[in-house]
């Protein structure tokens, strides 16, 4: 059933990038209110965004990033707010101070009156000279901006990062690949979760994006595991069946039997 | 044992050594800014430097349950090219502020020539408006007059001796210092710094108070156990519990926490949070699975 969709993977991405990354960017500003509202931050959410409002230079973002850093200490969400579907449970993982900071981020964009190009010039620099956490908070909050199609080489840089909680933060739970990879973009991601041993069932648009020439590969991996009587996940085989070729599809059921799967 | 070693470039040191460095019971490292054996010809070579500091590095000690902190600054032997210094102290500030950064440092001298003395002034500034204390590596050559001259120039920019910590010290420079109120470092370095037994002939005369022992284990001849070695033979010397915990452990968290960076609650409770976090969704490299934090 996933056959179709994976013939043509290009196609697919900029379909969804009206529906997931919206639906993605309206949950994330409900979870960041609800947990801002129960926690003793609110003033320092309202400051911060009035920090930026007139912020064009990176000095200045980076500074109110640093009022947000010293001054939250990171409460846990409470259980109330915690219970929610799983892309809500997701954004749960995030730090409340990276939330923050990550809202503000997203103001100084929404109130960017320059050209794209000098905005992505910013985040660049941003992601470039930020630490491990300020990535990993760029890159989840990369699918509410505007100008976010300018944004793909940023977040090629996280799929390539062996910064596996920054490489989590594309691959897992966040709509921007589907949205924006092409299909090699697309298939270097999943198989780089594979290899890292993720949990592909959190990545979104796993099965919208499949497609014949990632079948063949993770076929490849499996086959490479086998012979090196190594196991390998359950989920991940089940990925490789669908839209794999019907001669691969003959060899990955002769080896089955004797393949370790967890 | 629970130890630190405030003073160690572990970029320079392999995964093996944090092995054994978190077997040894080191809990947490603060790795200085500091040259990398030759210099640097462009800032963009600093900036990917500074930003592996709180990137790769931080994610690579984690793996070993180790929590990894920096400073951040511009050495003195780097100081001595005018044009590139001026465009690191431009970037300097975007990496000061950062989560985890604990001091400005390891600044001073080491020609004592007059560009590092230039930008050991304009840092001990950039120090002050951050809020965070200063690393001071005093020079090889000259170790004495070195000493007392960036004492002198610390005095002169109104810094209190709280918020300064006075490195690689040895037994001419030590009286000095702590009569001045800093904090006194002491790199057990085989060969060309401190060696263990005269580091607990430190402890037996100076005692505990404001002393600081570290590895500065790099990438030349040195150990990234020295602070657990010291220890032990410290130990074996008779000296006091108390004091052996206060040089190799509470005063390193005491000379860094003005920075509001340090607190053993990162390595206590949130550590073992975040390799949870580490974990949950993604689990960590097959066959590569980092040491738990909490043995
Ligand atoms: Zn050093």
């Amino acid at each position: 059933m996933y056959h179709e969709a994976a013939i043509d993977g290009d196609s697919q991405k900029g379909m969804f990038q009206n529906s997931n990354c919206e639906n993605y960017a309206t949950t994330y500003r409900e979870v960041y209110q609800r947990r801002l509202l129960e926690s003793p931050y609110a003033a320092l959410g309202e400051s911060a965004l009035e920090a930026v409002q007139n912020s064009t230079k990176l000095s200045q973002l980076i500074e109110v990033w640093a009022m947000i850093g010293a001054q939250c200490a990171d409460p846990p969400a409470s259980q109330e707010v915690r219970n929610g579907d799983s892309v809500q449970s997701s954004l749960m993982g995030i730090p409340l101070k990276d939330m923050i900071k990550s809202i503000a981020l997203e103001a100084v964009c929404r109130n960017w009156a320059g050209s794209p190009e000098d905005f992505t010039k910013l985040l660049e620099r941003l992601y470039q000279t930020a630490d491990i956490r300020e990535q990993q908070l760029i890159i989840r909050v990369l699918p509410l901006l505007k100008f976010q199609e300018h944004f793909v080489r940023i977040a090629t840089e996280a799929a390539r990062t062996n910064i596996v909680p920054v490489f989590s933060a594309l691959a897992l739970g966040n709509p921007f690949p589907q949205a924006h990879f092409n299909e090699n973009q697309w298939n270097q991601m999943v198989l780089k979760a594979i290899f890292v041993n993720c949990a592909i069932g959190t990545i979104v648009g796993l099965h919208e994006r499949h497609n014949s020439s990632l079948a063949e590969t993770i076929f490849q991996y499996i086959s490479e595991r086998h012979s090196a009587q190594r196991s390998v996940p359950r989920a991940v085989v089940e990925l490789c069946e669908q839209a794999l070729s019907a001669a691969s599809l003959l060899q990955l059921n002769a080896i089955k039997p004797a393949l370790l799967q967890e | 044992m629970r130890y630190i070693d405030p003073h160690i470039h572990v970029s320079s040191r392999t995964t093996n050594d944090y092995q054994r460095m978190h077997a040894a019971g080191i809990v947490a490292v603060v790795e200085p800014a500091f040259w990398l054996g030759q210099p640097r010809t462009s800032v963009g070579s600093f900036q990917d430097y500074f930003s592996s500091l709180i990137g790769w590095e931080r994610f690579r000690a984690s793996q070993f349950g180790i929590r990894h902190y920096c400073t951040i600054g511009l050495n003195s032997k780097e100081a001595n090219n005018e044009p590139l210094a001026e465009e690191v102290m431009e970037i300097l500030p975007l990496f000061i502020v950062k989560d985890g950064v604990v001091a400005v440092g390891e600044i001073g001298y080491d020609d004592q020539s007059e560009s590092e003395d230039k930008y050991f002034r304009l840092q001990i500034e950039l120090g002050k408006k951050f809020k965070k204390p200063i690393l001071v590596h005093t020079p090889h050559r000259a170790k004495k007059e070195g000493t007392l001259r960036s004492m002198d120039v610390l005095e002169e920019h109104g810094v209190p001796p709280h918020l300064a910590i006075i490195d690689h010290n040895n037994e001419e420079t030590v009286r000095e210092v702590l009569d001045r109120g800093y904090w006194a470092g002491f790199t057990i370095y085989p060969d060309t710094k401190m060696g263990k037994d005269r580091m607990a002939n430190v402890v037996q005369e100076y005692g505990s108070e404001r002393i600081i022992v570290n590895s500065s284990a790099d990438w030349g001849v040195s150990n990234p156990l020295s602070v657990p070695d010291c220890a032990a033979v410290m130990r074996e010397r008779g000296i006091d519990e108390a004091d052996i915990t206060k040089v190799t452990y509470q005063n390193a968290i005491d000379s860094y926490a003005a920075s509001g960076q340090f607190n053993p609650s990162d390595w206590e409770e949130s550590f073992s949070y975040d390799q949870a976090e580490l974990m949950e969704g993604n689990s960590v490299l097959r066959g590569q699975v980092p040491k738990s934090s909490a043995s």
